[in-house]
């Protein structure tokens, strides 16, 4: 039966559609109560007081906690806590004084460390309550002013070095181009359509999150951590997670302090992020600023590629936009130098949003890319050809499978692309411009151990679990079809249940790796499942007409049968003949029309082309990477975090102020995959695509813009300028 | 949320009275007034729900059509007649909020809603129109989206409707109910500047109810357009707007009106810049010249600057378009 690589139909899509899928704050357990936060409104300061009095009164009110009084949940800060959540991550990359203080978390100081900081939690019977009560709470904060520090050199993070020069043997002739740009992205907001939520329930000394996050063994780790707990008390359930993006990626102390507030209270209790929380209380993408030098042969060969990039943290946090990650291997160039500084601010903790660093990264260099060859007047596919790496140059690995000249050839043939030099302002339709625009797109392929539990059970098909979540990306459905085909089974006699920590381990849906983690398991647990039915059943060994594996079950004199599959995560490289680099590649291809007297831009086409190995399900594959293109449509026009600029107070921390594209924003988009398996990383062939298809699409868009009118935008969004 | 009286008067003459002590809040669609208050505006003791008023109808006459205050925007947007005779009010409902805002938000709450300043919407921020005397976050930390017209140095908050926009491009007359009779005010008249009372947007007396929107008809052809230009590409208030209705004779222009969105305080209009094309052609030049005069007293900022440029570029458009047509 041939399942991998059809388009079957989202598992999930019916319970979705009809509201059966229970998401995290779906859940009602008997008297459960709901908490709310307060933010502070001050960017520095310290709490000299609270008064809770006429909050406490309010009918159903059951608790208020402050710094003051979170003592009495358990509630502490500890390295441990830091290590395992959000607030730590970056912080051994950045090893600077306030890297060893003690990370952020709320209620453990009367200590104020940004606008929008939570500084009391009201636990209320209904949200009406909660609200009201918040309403009610008097602080006294003593202010004080933001304090100024150095910047910070951090060393590697991501996987990639964020101060890095290397030099290529690459022949080039004289130098003939020289170009330096600067560019900036604003804050972006993840604001998934399901608001980050947790409900605690316990029963004896043993506690049930409901929670909505992108990883449910690391939200275990974190929370066993916070309550002092062997993690086996600690279970985490997210069947359905309704879009992370990076905001449930790391964990949060929300997801902590619903299981300490329940605890002490002896009620279940629900602690959901609002809007505006989502801004300040599960990170977000930080600005960046960047600059570009390139200098290049009378050919368009690279000479030199030098990528700075300044970004921002939190006091006390330590992620930043590691932009330079592209980079360092996309291109061949004589020499390579990459360098971040990092400017710690009193702001909420940013966070990883969807192919962090690389997103903001590829939109500075895919744009210089384009302003030297319209310098040059040369073709800017042609540019980026000419400077393909045939290998990896900064890891010195060969490409395990790299057919981005084939996404190039292929998008370029099905979009129409031109081709030499398209002089900016040459094409009109109907008395608006048209412009052409093109951008390259990378990411990694890591791939991670994981489990997947096979079960038969007499008279009922086949349960496929594992832990892994399914944010959307439609890993349900792609276990099932591994497993439908591996074993030849019928779908419909196969069950798959996700995102529970009591199931087998397997990581945090994130970063591009489930597929290439979670499937080569899968594969393994049927091959385990079948030489199980070969030893009960010696007819294996002669018979070559065997009846299917559940009328072998069924035969058997068994009523139950389990074997648990592994993978071992990224390929063993001494096994390799050279060790190797592992990446997905792809090339966007944009039209846009633009009014420019009334500063309208809209995109109208797009064609992407993207090498994420074999595909498994070519519908939910496009969905993801148009879903991504469409992330980038909302980062070139529209999306825009704005502070206050005194407080840094986010002002669009809700989705009146902060625009992300509608349906009407969105044009034909048409997505290629060139489909060549990549046998090296694993057997199936396979990669994860969450990432691949956001980076430089809003390089893309920009550089269409330019072919439309010569003006060109450096800085994002392009919102509406006439 | 504070525990609130509800009352549901079946007459106009019901819900005057129990509007009548200065408590209640009359809520019509209530598609503005719940979000403000699950924002936590401060609640009213009373509110006084129109819904179940007799005032729904659009009656034409020969001299005018007047559309009933609890008539929806969607029923408004796509009556005949009001798609062909005024077609701009038709296009400007149709280019705010989404389908089913519409179908739920009445006529006269639409010019009646509330700023989405998000420092008033916001209830921590300091806000002289929502808290007087507390000050204007705006005009310490301005967005892309404030006043450049009719602006104070207590309010830059910019009017939200589209629909009042083309009202008053087309000289609506809004009817209203007091506790002692009925009264008439232009629109041109009904909306006030912030100056140094921002909290008061209006000259609706206390107590009272717009029962009506009147606009007069008029025998000669015109034409007229409604431009709405913002980032995205529907669900968005404008960062700029325009409502222009025009009356050519032999290529020249014999009368014309222009009203503004997303840039001013209230909707607004100039009518000495509008003499300045009458019996011109409508070339570069000419609507150049009109548009100095419209725009002379627009006051910007930093983050405001842009919207110049953007309603210039919008006049030209709609008027190129309305002198092709």
């Amino acid at each position: 039966m041939k399942i991998i690589g059809t388009c079957v139909d989202r598992v999930d899509a019916i319970e979705k559609v009809t509201g059966r899928a229970h998401y995290a704050a779906d859940y009602q357990p008997q008297g459960l109560l709901t908490a709310l936060a307060l933010r502070s409104v001050w960017a520095r300061g310290y709490i000299r007081s609270f008064d809770t009095k006429a909050a406490l009164e309010l009918a159903g009110v059951h608790a208020v906690f402050t710094h003051l009084d979170a003592k009495a949940l358990g509630w502490k800060s500890s390295r441990e806590i830091d290590a395992l959540g959000a607030e730590g991550l970056g912080r051994a990359s950045l090893a600077d004084a306030a890297s060893k203080l003690p990370a952020y978390r709320p209620l453990t100081s009367p200590e104020i460390f940004f606008a929008g900081q939570w500084i009391a939690i009201v636990v209320a019977e209904t949200l009406e309550q909660a609200r009201a009560a918040l309403a009610l709470i008097k602080v006294d904060v003593e202010t004080f002013e933001q304090e100024q520090s150095l910047p910070v050199r951090p060393g590697p993070f991501f996987a990639g070095d964020m101060q890095h020069q290397h030099d290529c043997a690459v022949e080039t002739g004289a130098e003939a181009y020289r170009f330096s740009g600067e560019y900036e992205t604003p804050m972006q907001l993840h604001q998934p359509m399901e608001p980050s939520a947790t409900t605690a329930v316990w029963n004896a000394d043993a506690v049930t999150l409901y929670d909505s996050t992108q990883g449910v063994g690391a939200t275990r780790a974190y929370v066993a951590s916070s309550l002092d707990l062997p993690e086996d008390k600690v279970r985490v359930v997210s069947p359905y997670v309704g879009g992370g993006f990076g905001a449930k990626n790391q964990i949060w102390p929300h997801q902590a302090l619903a299981a300490h507030m329940a605890r002490t209270l002896g009620k279940p209790v629900r602690l959901q992020l609002t809007r505006n929380d989502m801004a300040v209380a599960s990170g977000y993408r930080s600005e960046t600023k960047q600059k570009i030098d390139l200098v290049a042969d009378a050919d368009g060969r690279l000479i030199l590629l030098r990528h700075q990039s300044t970004v921002p943290t939190s006091l006390r946090g330590g992620f930043f936009e590691p932009c330079g990650l592209n980079s360092l291997m996309l291109y061949k160039a004589g020499r390579v130098e990459v360098s971040h500084h990092v400017q710690r601010r009193a702001v909420a903790t940013p966070t990883p949003f969807r192919a962090p660093g690389e997103t903001p990264g590829s939109f500075a260099l895919e744009t210089a890319l384009d302003e030297l060859a319209h310098e040059m007047r040369m073709d800017p596919l042609e540019l980026r050809m000419r400077n393909f790496a045939e290998k990896d140059h900064y890891h010195g690995r060969a490409w395990s499978s790299n057919q981005l000249p084939d996404c190039y050839r292929q998008g370029a043939a099905r979009f129409g692309w031109p081709g030499g030099h398209l002089a900016p302002g040459s094409m009109k339709r109907e008395g608006l411009a048209v412009g052409y625009g093109m951008a390259t797109t990378a990411y990694p392929a890591p791939a991670l151990p994981a489990s997947v539990r096979l079960y038969l059970r007499r008279g009922e098909g086949i349960l496929v679990e594992t832990s892994a979540t399914d944010i959307g990306t439609g890993m349900r459905t792609i276990l099932l079809q591994t497993v439908a085909e591996e074993l030849g089974i019928d779908p419909e006699h196969i069950r798959v249940s996700l995102g529970d920590s009591s199931l087998t381990d397997a990581p945090t849906a994130g970063r591009s790796k489930s597929t290439a983690s979670l499937l080569p398991a899968a594969l393994m647990g049927c091959r385990k499942l079948k030489a199980e039915l070969d030893r009960l059943d010696p007819r294996a060994n002669s018979a070559t007409n065997l009846p299917g594996i559940l009328e072998r079950f069924a035969n058997s004199k068994h009523d139950e049968l389990e074997v648990i599959g592994h993978s071992l995560g990224m390929p063993d490289g001494s096994a390799m003949r050279e060790p190797l680099s592992f990446y997905s590649f792809g090339a966007h291809f944009v039209e846009v029309e633009v009014d420019q007297s009334i500063g309208r831009i809209r995109v109208r086409r797009m064609v992407s082309a993207f090498d994420c190995g074999r595909i498994v399900n070519p519908k939910l594959a496009e969905s993801q990477v148009a879903g991504g293109m469409i992330f980038g449509i909302g980062m070139a026009l529209m999306e825009h975090g704005i502070r206050h600029p005194e407080s840094l107070r986010v002002v669009s921390d809700n989705l009146a102020d902060y625009a992300v594209p509608v349906h009407a924003d969105i044009p034909q988009i048409d997505v290629i995959f060139v489909q060549k398996p990549d046998m090296s990383f694993n057997e199936l062939g396979v990669r994860g695509l969450g990432e691949i298809g956001l980076p430089g699409t809003s390089a893309a868009i920009g550089n269409a813009v330019f072919n439309a009118t010569g003006r060109r935008f450096r800085s994002l969004p392009m919102g509406i300028v006439a | 949320m504070t525990c609130v009286e509800w009352t549901h008067p079946s007459t106009v003459a019901q819900a005057i009275e129990a509007l009548a002590d200065g408590h209640g809040q009359a809520v019509a669609g209530g598609t503005t007034l719940l979000d403000l208050l699950k924002l936590g505006h401060e609640t009213p003791k009373r509110y006084v729900d129109l819904g179940r008023l007799p005032l729904r109808d659009i009656a034409v006459t020969q001299n005018s059509v007047s559309i009933g205050a609890l008539a929806s925007n969607s029923q408004v947007a796509n009556s005949e007649l009001l798609r062909t005779e005024f077609a701009a009010i038709s296009e400007s409902i149709l280019a705010g909020a989404s389908q089913q805002i519409r179908n739920a938000a009445t006529v006269a709450g639409n010019i009646m809603q509330a700023t989405r300043c998000p420092y008033f919407r916001t209830v921590d921020w300091a806000c002289n129109k929502r808290q007087p005397g507390s000050g204007c976050e705006a005009l310490r930390a301005a967005g892309p989206g404030h006043a450049i017209l009719g602006t104070s140095n207590h309010c830059i908050a910019v009017h939200p409707s589209d629909f009042a926009v083309a009202l008053l491009a087309f000289d609506a007359i809004v009817h209203i109910q007091t506790p002692s009779g009925r009264t008439s005010l232009p629109l041109a008249e009904f909306y006030l500047l912030p100056g140094e009372t921002p909290q008061r947007e209006n000259r609706l007396p206390p107590a009272s109810l717009i029962v009506a929107l009147e606009i007069p008809r008029k025998m000669e052809a015109r034409r007229s357009a409604y431009l709405k230009l913002r980032g995205r590409a529907s669900y968005e208030f404008a960062a700029a707007s325009v409502a222009a209705v025009l009356t050519f004779k032999e290529s020249r222009v014999a009368k014309v009106s222009m009203a503004l969105g997303g840039v001013a305080t209230a909707p607004w209009r100039k009518p000495e810049a509008e003499a300045l094309l009458i019996g011109k052609q409508l070339d570069r030049d000419s609507i150049d010249r009109f548009c100095d005069e419209l725009l002379a007293d627009a006051r910007t900022l930093p983050e405001t600057a842009h919207k110049l440029p953007l309603v210039r570029g919008a006049i030209h458009h709609v008027l190129a378009r309305l002198a092709e047509q």
